[in-house]
């Protein structure tokens, strides 16, 4: 099954698989059990052989990578390692008295702890510097702008659901004109704020809330970029302006489209 | 409702990282104290044993220590190549040690770490996670079963093949589809995926 160089079919590495039945590995779903983890030995050794050949199989490695990349999220946490663990790890760093490398180490897709992701994205920019996908990546500006277009009205309007945090009954949603980058918040069932409380709204970025302003009625309005940000949050604050930081946990939270 | 914080951790990850590849050891720290509960589920999860999934959180993160600087800071996400990095070691272990006892000794009662460091990140870590738990549980049980044997059971395509006696080619294409359905649902509830 190997011995494939470029293929000459559509496909887009931005929006995932397509046109597997086109590459024999792929229409066999070998990119999917390889970022599972689940190809058997020889099959690991055939796909790695193959996947620096195949766009196809790059870019379903990749979607299929990200999409796995989730999946920690799923674990419930009941258990927490021991403190020991902590002070084992910093104890060891100390330890660790090897000089900072000053180049990256080489890349080695046969170095299976290496990040299967990273490892593709350096695989594909590897082959884009051989030219040897120049011309896809022509067709694929062309399909990106078709769907741009087929789906610019689709677009204009978002709608995120928010859900309560644990001991909270608050839901809502957030309705989101991207274009003009002014939204509508609607939260249902948020407990009673006491006399000079206010509820405010926090846009998360990489962890960190940015305040979005305050309301008092469960329908607000919120303008600004959403997309800039990965979570959107509501706790009670003291008012009338509310606070720079949040002093509690959230009500309700959602997560935002990029 | 109600609890005082203190206020949000001010550093990102990649600022954390940042620190990392200039060898600062609060870095690290840092980065453990926001991930290493995250990182110890997934290798708990995958391992069954207490001690051999914190010998795997360990090693994973002296590998971001001692690997950081190759990591581009401006593509993909910190906790993503972490936890990469644990779910490879993990699965590592379980398969070098087919056989064995997966619980050797009986739990030790150990103080839980009860002080979250940043709610907020953990906010949207959870939102992240019941969208992700929501998404699993809308495929198809088969699909479901073979994408979680694999990605925390450890199993290879055959194993499954043969514990849910089906063609292998059937295991590959239940992963497929069910990993496709999944991204689809994750994309729509807008989780970003890098």
């Amino acid at each position: 099954m190997s011995g494939r160089t470029v293929h000459d079919h559509d496909f887009n590495l931005e929006d995932g698989p397509a046109g597997p039945e086109a590459c024999a590995f792929a229409a066999q779903g070998f990119p999917a059990a390889f970022v599972l983890e689940a190809l058997d030995g020889d099959d690991v050794a055939a796909f790695r052989q193959h996947l620096p050949t195949c766009a196809i199989c790059q870019a379903e490695v990749a979607a299929f990578g990200a999409t796995t990349a989730q999946l920690p999220l799923a674990v419930e946490l009941t258990e927490q390692p021991s403190p020991a663990l902590r002070e084992r790890l910093l104890a060891a760093v100390a330890a660790d008295s090897a000089p900072a490398p000053t180049a990256p180490e080489p890349i080695a897709l046969a170095e299976r702890r290496w990040p299967r992701v990273y490892a593709v994205a350096a695989v594909i920019l590897l082959v884009l510097s051989l030219g040897l996908l120049g011309w896809n990546l022509n067709l694929q500006r062309q399909m990106r702008q078709t769907q741009a277009d087929l789906n610019a009205a689709r677009n204009e309007l978002a709608v995120y659901k928010l859900n309560p945090t644990s001991g909270q009954q608050a839901t809502g949603e957030v309705l989101y004109l991207r274009d003009r980058q002014q939204a509508v918040l609607v939260v249902n069932n948020l407990p009673p704020l006491q006399p000079g409380q206010v509820y405010q709204i926090w846009l998360i970025d990489n962890g960190q809330p940015t305040g979005a302003g305050v309301f008092i009625t469960p329908t607000t309005g919120i303008s600004g970029n959403l997309a800039r940000y990965q979570t959107i949050a509501v706790t009670i604050e003291p008012g009338p302006t509310g606070s720079a930081a949040p002093t509690m946990t959230p009500i309700v939270a959602g997560a935002l489209s990029q | 409702m109600g609890e005082s914080t203190t206020g949000p951790n001010a550093e990102s990850d990649q600022a954390l990282l940042a620190a990392v590849q200039r060898r600062d050891e609060r870095a690290i720290a840092a980065l453990y104290d926001r991930y290493g509960g995250l990182a110890f589920g997934l290798a708990y999860r995958i391992l069954d044993d207490r001690g051999a999934a914190e010998d795997v959180v360990q090693d994973a993160f002296m590998s971001v220590w001692r690997r950081a600087v190759s990591f581009q800071l401006d593509r993909g996400s910190v906790r993503t190549w972490l936890l990469s990095i644990v779910h490879h070691r993990a699965i590592d272990r379980l398969r070098g040690a087919a056989g064995k006892s997966r619980r050797d000794e009986p739990l030790d009662e150990i103080d839980r770490i009860a002080q979250v460091d940043d709610p907020w990140r953990e906010v949207s870590i959870r939102v992240q996670g019941d969208v992700l738990k929501r998404g699993l549980a809308t495929l198809p049980e088969a699909q479901r079963q073979t994408i979680e044997l694999a990605y925390f059971g450890g199993y290879t395509q055959q194993e499954i093949a043969t514990a849910m006696d089906v063609p292998v080619g059937t295991v590959k294409g239940r992963m497929r589809i069910g990993l496709q359905k999944l991204r689809e649902l994750l994309s729509g509830a807008g989780v970003e995926l890098t």
